[in-house]
C-alpha cells in the first residue's frame, strides 16, 4: 500500500468527513439547507415589519433588508458554529476508531460546512434584495470579506473552548445556550451601534459580534459610520479566542477521546 | 515489525488510576498470526486501540512498520448512513480513488450479500447482517497487519466457509491478530498466543499454551 503525506491524509479526512456532515446534519428529509435560508429570512421579516412601524427604510444608508440580513445572517451562522461544536465529538465518537480522524478533524470539518453554507446565504440575501428591486451598491467588498473572515475564525475559537467545556462538562456545557440566546439583543443584529446612546454604546462596544456586523455593513454604503468599531479590535479578540480555544484543545484532547 | 518500549497505560478512574499495561517490552513478530487472551476487562481491546494508533500511551514507545487495519469488529460505523454510504465513507479516508472506490463497494455488496439492504441505513440491520457487513468490508482493504476484535465467522455454513476462504487467501500476504472468547476459532487461525493478564503480556510459542496458561489462570 502507498504511504500517503500527512497532507493528503488530512485532506481524505476532511473531504469524507465533510461528505458525511453534509448527509447527516441538514436532516433525512433535505430540510436543512432551506432551513439554514428560512431561519433568517424570517426573522429578518419580522424586523421589517418592525421598522415599517416607525417608517424606516433605510439604516445608516442601508436598504433595510440589507441592513438587517448582514446582522441577523452572520449572528445565526455565529451561533450555529458554536453549537454545532458541541456535539462535535459525541457525534463522531465511533469514527476515531480510524487513527486517521483526530478529534480536531469533527471540529474543523463543522466549522467549514457552516462558513460555506453561511455564506451562501448572506450572498442570497445581498442578491435577492438587489434582484426585487432594493437599491444594494456594494462600496468595499474585501472589508466585507475581511469581516466575514474574522468573524468566522472568532466563531471558530470560541466554538473549539466551548466544544471542550461541554464535551468534558457536559452539565456545565448546558449553560452555553443559554449564554447564546440574550447575546442576539447586544449584538446590533437588528439595529445600528451608531443609532445607541452614548452610554450604551461604550458598553456595547466590547462586543467583539457588533465590530464584525457594522463592518460587514461599511461594505454596502458611502461613508457609514465605523469610528466606533474597528479591525483591530475584531482581529484581536479573534486571536485571543483562537489561542486559547487551541490552547484548551491541545491540552485536553486526549480526555476528550477517553470520555 | 510491531515493538512496544516500556508500554505503560493506565484508566483514571476515581480510585486512582487503573493500569492496563504496566512498563510492556514486547517484539511481535510480523510473520505470525497471533491470538490474544486475557480476561474481560485485561485489556486486550486496549492493546488492539494502542497497536492500531487510536489510543495513545501513557507512558513509553509504540512502533509500527507496516499498514496496520483499524480495530476491525463491529463498530465504527454509522447508524444513519446505508451499508454503501459507509463503504464509501472509509474508501474516502483511505483516500482511495473514484474507480477504486467503486470496485471495493462492489465487492462489500457482493461479499456481504444484503441485497436491498445494502442500500438501507445500518440501524435497520439485524446483528446478524450487520456482522456480514463488518466482516465484508474489514475483508475489502489490503493491509500488512489486520487487528481482529471479536470479529468472528458469522452466518449459516456456506458464509463461515466463505469468510475462512478469504482469510486463508489474506494469510499468504498479510498477518492477523486477534482477539476473541471462541478458543476453536483462535487455535485453527493462529501460530502464537498473547496472554495479557495484571498488567502484563506473555508470548506464547504456540496457542495451545496461551490457552493451558490462560485456563490455568
Amino acid at each position: 500500500m502507498l504511504q500517503r503525506t500527512p497532507l493528503q491524509i488530512q485532506k481524505a479526512v476532511i473531504y469524507s468527513l465533510l461528505v458525511r456532515e453534509m448527509k447527516t446534519r441538514f436532516g433525512s428529509y433535505r430540510m436543512g439547507y432551506a432551513w439554514a435560508l428560512l431561519e433568517p429570512l424570517f426573522q429578518i421579516m419580522v424586523f421589517m415589519a418592525m421598522y415599517s412601524f416607525r417608517d424606516r427604510a433605510t439604516v445608516g444608508g442601508l436598504v433595510l433588508p440589507v441592513f438587517l440580513a448582514t446582522g441577523i445572517a452572520p449572528f445565526l451562522y455565529f451561533k450555529k458554529v458554536v453549537t454545532q461544536s458541541l456535539g462535535a465529538v459525541a457525534a463522531n465518537r465511533n469514527l476515531f476508531i480510524y487513527r486517521q480522524v483526530r478529534v480536531f478533524d469533527p471540529f474543523l470539518v463543522r466549522f467549514l460546512l457552516e462558513m460555506m453554507v453561511n455564506f451562501v446565504v448572506l450572498l442570497v440575501f445581498i442578491v435577492g434584495a438587489w434582484h426585487i428591486g432594493y437599491e444594494v451598491k456594494v462600496v468595499n467588498s474585501l472589508a466585507f470579506l475581511n469581516a466575514y473572515i474574522l468573524l468566522s475564525l472568532f466563531s471558530f475559537g470560541l466554538s473549539l473552548i466551548f466544544g471542550v467545556v461541554n464535551t468534558l462538562y457536559p452539565e456545565v456545557g448546558k449553560f452555553i445556550p443559554v449564554i447564546l440566546r440574550p447575546l442576539m439583543f447586544i449584538s446590533g443584529t437588528f439595529f445600528s451601534i451608531n443609532d445607541m446612546p452614548r452610554g450604551i454604546q461604550d458598553i456595547l462596544a466590547w462586543n467583539p459580534l457588533i465590530h464584525a456586523f457594522e463592518l460587514m455593513r461599511s461594505a454596502f454604503a458611502d461613508g457609514y459610520n465605523t469610528s466606533l468599531v474597528s479591525f483591530e479590535y475584531l482581529g484581536m479578540c479573534t486571536m485571543v479566542a483562537l489561542f486559547v480555544g487551541m490552547l484548551m484543545f491541545r491540552a485536553n484532547w486526549r480526555r476528550m477521546l477517553a470520555v | 515489525m510491531i515493538s512496544l518500549q516500556n508500554v505503560t497505560k493506565y484508566f483514571p478512574t476515581k480510585h486512582g488510576p487503573h493500569y492496563v499495561l504496566q512498563d510492556v517490552t514486547l517484539d511481535l513478530p510480523m510473520d505470525k498470526n497471533i491470538g490474544v487472551f486475557g480476561v474481560n476487562g485485561s485489556g486486550k481491546s486496549t492493546l488492539m486501540n494502542l497497536l492500531a494508533g487510536v489510543d495513545q500511551p501513557n507512558k513509553g514507545k509504540i512502533t509500527v512498520k507496516g499498514n496496520v487495519s483499524w480495530p476491525l469488529g463491529l463498530s465504527g460505523y454509522q447508524g444513519s448512513m446505508s451499508g454503501r454510504e459507509n463503504a464509501e465513507f472509509i474508501c474516502r479516508i483511505y483516500g482511495k480513488s473514484k474507480r477504486q472506490i467503486r470496485d471495493k463497494v462492489e465487492f462489500v455488496k457482493e461479499f456481504s450479500e444484503l441485497g436491498k439492504f445494502f442500500e438501507m441505513p445500518l440501524k435497520s440491520y439485524s446483528s446478524g447482517m450487520r456482522s456480514k457487513f463488518s466482516f465484508a468490508i474489514s475483508m475489502a482493504f489490503d493491509f500488512d497487519y489486520y487487528l481482529i476484535d471479536e470479529l468472528t465467522a458469522v452466518g449459516d455454513k456456506r458464509f463461515k466457509d466463505k469468510c475462512n476462504k478469504i482469510f486463508d487467501e489474506k494469510k499468504g500476504k498479510a498477518n492477523f491478530l486477534f482477539v476473541s472468547h471462541n478458543m476453536n476459532e483462535l487455535k485453527r487461525q493462529c501460530d502464537v498466543g498473547l496472554f495479557i493478564r495484571d498488567g502484563g503480556i506473555h508470548i506464547y510459542d504456540s496457542v495451545d499454551e496461551a490457552i493451558s496458561a490462560y485456563n490455568a489462570a
